[in-house]
């Protein structure tokens, strides 16, 4: 061995000590588990595998295994229908045993949420009796909670209100003030057009006065023969009617142009309405963000305050609950209840559950004349068989541990390996503790005489 | 004085013998052991472990729909990213993790003075579990590496993986594998509607099967192996040699003198 470590020559010197102490016999060191003479500072290993196998309970880890594998092998090497008719009970059956099954764990579900409620009721309710408060201390801090937040919502949401007041106030004379700048702009439009429309007829007048004056005049001598005035009146006719028509082509175009220049202004008006509304919303929205961002951030802050306040409460409740035997064993008893309930409701049901898989099978094997099997249920099977495995390996190596120890201690072993790759100056103790677990005496009885669960003999 | 001085050493001795006679018996090495499953069951990891199951969850389903209707090749080829993808996310969430892990386990077994750590599924006796200082080291804000490497080791490790990688095992392995499917193949037929007394006859002769196949072609490399690494303990003057994968802190890396050996 390596030599050069100062602390494995520190412990050569402790064990030298250890020595002398023991040959002069001064101190009380029955229980020492080092014969004189051997090093302690030795280690060993074990073939844990080789031992678990002498052990006198391993063959029934042999006949678990053989059944885990026989459900195994059943469940995947189950004959395959071979009509339409079989394949669709198939189908349908294993449509009905999904079901079953989602419902029994949906069932289990709430009646487990109902059991841990209940428990956390009663607790809660042990623990304000200790907090020396009429609630419960988690309602208190959930109606705290709840306040805060309604608080904190109500703020937030008066906030929003006014925002969106003034930004309606604001839209609203936006509005008004728009449309009135329309109508003006309008309104001296029109005028204007009134009056080129005024001063065209007025031209137009002028312009045919002196024929019109003359006409006039010529219907006014007595002795225009019928057909004369006949001809005088239609020429003075025909002015008035053409200048009528010419003013009435003039108000037809400006009333076209007012129109269009009406639709302008409205479209100008609406779109700087819209543009407005939008820079509103914008801001508003981004000062609702900054607000519900700070809102959240206080909130945050006091529930977090307040949750370490409950979590500090809670605890010293906690802690007064569990150094008192009598909330001790209230908790327990409450629990205890819970749990047995919850473990009889759950028994019961899986026993119908159970049943109702078996039933469904039978229906449907019948139906199809051939022989379904419950994949499910072997494989249910199966994880009990391998959970009893788990627990006898266990006890297995429990019993294995403890004469692994034995026989270290006898050996002036200080520490054993069960797993090496190979070994140099380590002592191998495995015939050793073979012998031990040999030596055990058998069980009287073993779960292999009796027949594998699941199975149909 | 010289009177005085043995009379404080017997003294001492007698001390530790009274108060600590169990400590002396199993703590004189300085081996450590640490329970990698405690470690893995922290708050920190559990929840790594959830946020890879959501990713590999909502990553297979993207598989699925990325798949649908594609050939075989491009099946594969989106199959690889996957996974691809997932070990790279398993790398970012546990990395982090594992490397504090591993600085405090350093941390403690430096502390300790110990050569090496391994886990605590291979240590049935003896040994010092630092579990617990482990923890309470991870529970601090900070964890510290320490200055100093660990002392030399009087156990060694080996890494199966490299031995693995040598050409006669690898056909001897592979040889091996062969055998064992086509035979699993074999059993599913025989298997097939026969009863259940039948079926563990056939169940045992497979396995009987396999333990020659076993014996045949993979035993001589296995104690090929065995020796090789044996001889190397000897020589090297190492008490014992265990797998890399159960070693967790220091030791001695013999994987390369046991890697030429089998050459």
């Amino acid at each position: 061995m390596r030599s050069s470590n100062p602390l494995a020559c520190a412990r050569r010197c402790v064990s030298a000590l250890v020595a002398i102490a023991a040959l002069g016999g001064c101190a009380q060191h029955g229980n020492v588990p080092l014969p004189f003479g051997r090093a302690t500072d030795r280690v060993g290993y074990v073939d844990l595998e080789r031992v678990v196998e002498v052990h006198p309970l391993h063959s029934q880890l042999d006949v678990m295994q053989a059944q885990i594998m026989l459900l195994s092998g059943q469940a995947q090497n189950a004959p395959p229908p071979q009509t339409p008719a079989q394949a669709a009970a198939l189908d349908k059956m294993q449509a009905d045993l999904a079901a079953v099954q989602r419902n029994f764990e949906d069932e289990m579900n709430r009646r487990r949420a109902y059991y841990e409620q209940r428990e956390a009721a009663s607790v809660a309710a042990l623990q304000a009796q200790f907090s020396g408060t009429s609630a419960p201390l988690g309602q208190r801090y959930g109606e705290q909670a709840q306040r805060l937040q309604q608080d904190a919502l109500k703020a937030f949401g008066d906030y929003q209100k006014q925002l969106y007041d003034a930004d309606a106030a604001h839209l609203r004379d936006l509005s008004r003030g728009l449309q009135r700048e329309v109508a003006g702009k309008l309104e001296a439009r029109r005028s204007q057009l009134e009056k080129q429309e005024t001063d065209y007829q007025i031209t137009l007048a002028k312009q045919s006065q002196t024929q019109r004056l003359n006409l006039k005049a010529k219907l006014e001598d007595l002795n225009l023969s019928a057909d004369e005035r006949a001809q005088a009146t239609s020429q003075l006719q025909n002015i008035e009617t053409r200048e009528e028509a010419m003013v009435n082509a003039l108000k037809s175009k400006d009333n076209a142009d007012l129109r269009a220049y009406e639709d302008r202004l409205q479209r100008d008006a609406a779109a700087r309405f819209n543009a407005a509304r939008t820079t509103a919303m914008t801001q508003t929205s981004q000062k609702l963000q900054a607000r519900q961002k700070a809102a959240n951030e206080t909130l945050r802050t006091q529930l977090s305050g307040i949750g370490s306040e409950y979590q500090k409460q809670l605890a010293n409740v906690n802690k007064k609950l569990e150094d008192n035997p009598a909330s001790r064993g209230q908790m327990a008893k409450i629990h205890d209840e819970n749990q047995s309930q919850y473990a009889a409701d759950f028994s019961k049901a899986f026993a119908a559950y159970q049943t109702t898989r078996k039933q469904l099978v039978v229906k449907y094997s019948t139906a199809a004349g051939m022989q379904f099997q419950d994949n499910v249920e072997l494989e249910t099977e199966a994880q009990a068989i391998a959970g009893q495995r788990r627990d006898l390996y266990g006890k297995i190596l429990e019993d294995v541990q403890s004469h692994i120890s034995d026989v270290a201690r006898d050996a002036g072993v200080a520490i054993v390996f069960t797993q090496v790759r190979g070994s140099g100056s380590a002592v191998d103790l495995t015939d050793q503790v073979e012998k031990a677990l040999a030596a055990m005496p058998s069980p009287t009885s073993t779960p292999s005489s009796a027949p594998p669960p699941g199975s149909k003999a | 004085m010289h009177r005085k001085v043995i009379s404080a050493a017997v003294f001492a001795a007698v001390a530790l013998i009274t108060l600590a006679p169990q400590a002396l018996a199993t703590d004189v090495l300085d081996v450590g052991y640490v329970d990698q499953a405690a470690i893995g069951s922290l708050a920190p990891f559990a929840a790594a472990q959830q946020q890879l199951a959501q990713f590999r969850d909502q990553t297979a389903r993207q598989f699925q729909a990325a798949s649908a209707g594609k050939s075989n090749a491009e099946k594969q080829r989106i199959f690889n990213d996957f996974n691809q993808k997932l070990a790279a996310k398993q790398h970012e969430l546990f990395d982090p993790l594992l490397g504090r892990a591993q600085t405090a386990i350093a941390y403690v077994a430096a502390g300790k003075n110990l050569s090496i750590v391994v886990d605590k599924q291979i240590v049935i006796y003896g040994g010092q579990d630092i579990t617990k200082d482990v923890l309470d080291t991870l529970a601090q804000p900070a964890v510290v590496a320490p200055v100093n490497t660990p002392p030399p080791s009087l156990i060694g490790y080996v890494d199966q993986t490299q031995i693995n990688g040598l050409p006669k095992v690898k056909a001897a392995n592979d040889a091996f594998m062969a055998t064992r499917a086509r035979l699993g193949q074999e059993l599913n037929k025989q298997i097939a509607g026969k009863s259940q007394a039948e079926q563990a006859r056939i169940v045992q002769q497979f396995n009987d099967q396999l333990k020659d196949e076993q014996k045949k072609t993979v035993q001589p490399l296995i104690d090929q192996t065995e020796k090789a690494i044996a001889d190397v303990a000897r020589r090297d003057k190492l008490i014992l040699v265990i797998d890399q994968v159960d070693r967790v802190y220091g030791g001695t890396d013999v994987t390369a003198d046991v890697v030429n050996a089998l050459k």
